[in-house]
């Protein structure tokens, strides 16, 4: 069926030049293909819609790390990770974060005790609407742990379309 | 630059190349990816900052006025109590997540009214009403992020992660 649509020279003998067709095909590819390839990059999280959610810009010099707890094929086991890395325990999530706090070296005095201080890491929890609450109990001990406080739980704004509708 | 080449399919010796099979090709993998990409959506999020004045201990109780939304699960249920007060759950399906599931919630319009009766006749010494959102493991995501929204819709800065209970010796 292609190879009758391709035929460049028609009835008339006018022929057809596909060059600036074949052009933009080989420009939506390459789109495509670079697209395909950020999007795979993040864990498959269905965040829960929240009106009040904003988005902040991150500040210059600041440093976000993403955990994300997603909900395994089987629909039973949650995965907490870092980014798209292994999945994690609560001491191995405790273990990267204090990795990651000294990695970046930027603290802030604690307000109560000038002794200690804060890492000025920022944190986004990107948890699955389904996945159980637990989860984040234990990531905000290991927050706590490794002196992290500014931390963000990722949610949809009410203006984007909500994932379940598709199904 | 396209306008340049000059008769695409025709070389100087006459033969012509036929085209057909490589833009058959290259239209499937336009449609397989046009197919499987998957745009990703502007992300918020809600602020909920750790409290950073209660030195290293997890959990500490909170003795100074507040208001305690719980969230439980009793018979596949979420069951939410704002203080004392029960809050009746929905009577259908609301949203999408609780279609799919196919489990009613408690009804969020009602805790949003109870919170912001509190915050209302709340005359505390320290800054704003605190809320604490105490909620079993078991409870989804979502109900909790329900509740931090309700907050963060009412202005509240004051809130608090119940975290469980440590025993001690």
């Amino acid at each position: 069926m292609a190879r009758k649509k391709a035929r460049k020279k028609t009835k008339s003998g006018v022929e057809m030049d596909m060059t600036p067709m074949i052009d933009i095909v080989f420009l939506l590819i390459i789109f495509f293909m670079v697209v395909t390839e950020l999007t795979l990059d993040q864990a498959l999280v269905i965040l829960p819609i929240a009106s009040e959610a904003k988005i902040e810009e991150p500040q210059p010099g600041s440093r976000i790390v993403v955990i994300n707890v997603s909900i395994d094929v089987d629909g039973e086991t949650e995965i907490i990770q870092i980014a798209n890395g292994d999945p994690l325990t609560p001491e191995g999530l405790e273990r990267e974060l204090r990795a990651e706090t000294q990695a970046f070296g930027r603290w802030e005095p604690n307000p109560s005790d000038p002794t200690k201080n804060d890492s000025a890491l920022e944190v986004t929890i990107r948890c699955d609407q389904g996945a159980r609450s637990e989860n984040i109990h234990k990531i905000f001990a290991a927050c706590q742990k490794a002196r992290i406080y500014k931390v963000r739980c990722a949610a949809l704004n009410d203006r984007v379309e909500d994932p379940y509708s598709s199904n | 630059m396209a306008r340049k080449r000059k008769k695409p399919g025709r070389q100087k010796d006459g033969a012509v190349l036929d085209m057909t099979s490589m833009i058959d090709v290259v239209f499937l993998l336009l449609i397989f990816f046009m197919c499987a990409t998957k745009f990703k959506m502007p992300e918020g999020a809600l602020r909920s900052f750790l409290p950073r004045d209660r030195g290293d201990s997890q959990s500490r109780p909170i003795v100074e006025e507040n208001c305690r939304i719980w969230l439980r699960i009793e018979g596949g249920q979420v069951i939410a109590i704002a203080d004392d007060r029960m809050i009746d759950p929905n009577n259908e399906l609301v949203g999408d997540f609780e279609i799919h599931n196919g489990v009613p919630g408690p009804n969020m319009d009602l805790i949003e009214i109870h919170i912001s009766d509190r915050k209302e006749t709340y005359f505390g010494t320290s800054g704003g009403l605190p809320v604490v959102i105490d909620f079993s493991g078991d409870v989804p995501w979502k109900y909790v992020s329900d509740v931090l929204n309700i907050c963060t819709k009412l202005e509240i800065d004051n809130i608090a992660f119940a975290a469980p209970e440590i025993l001690l010796d």
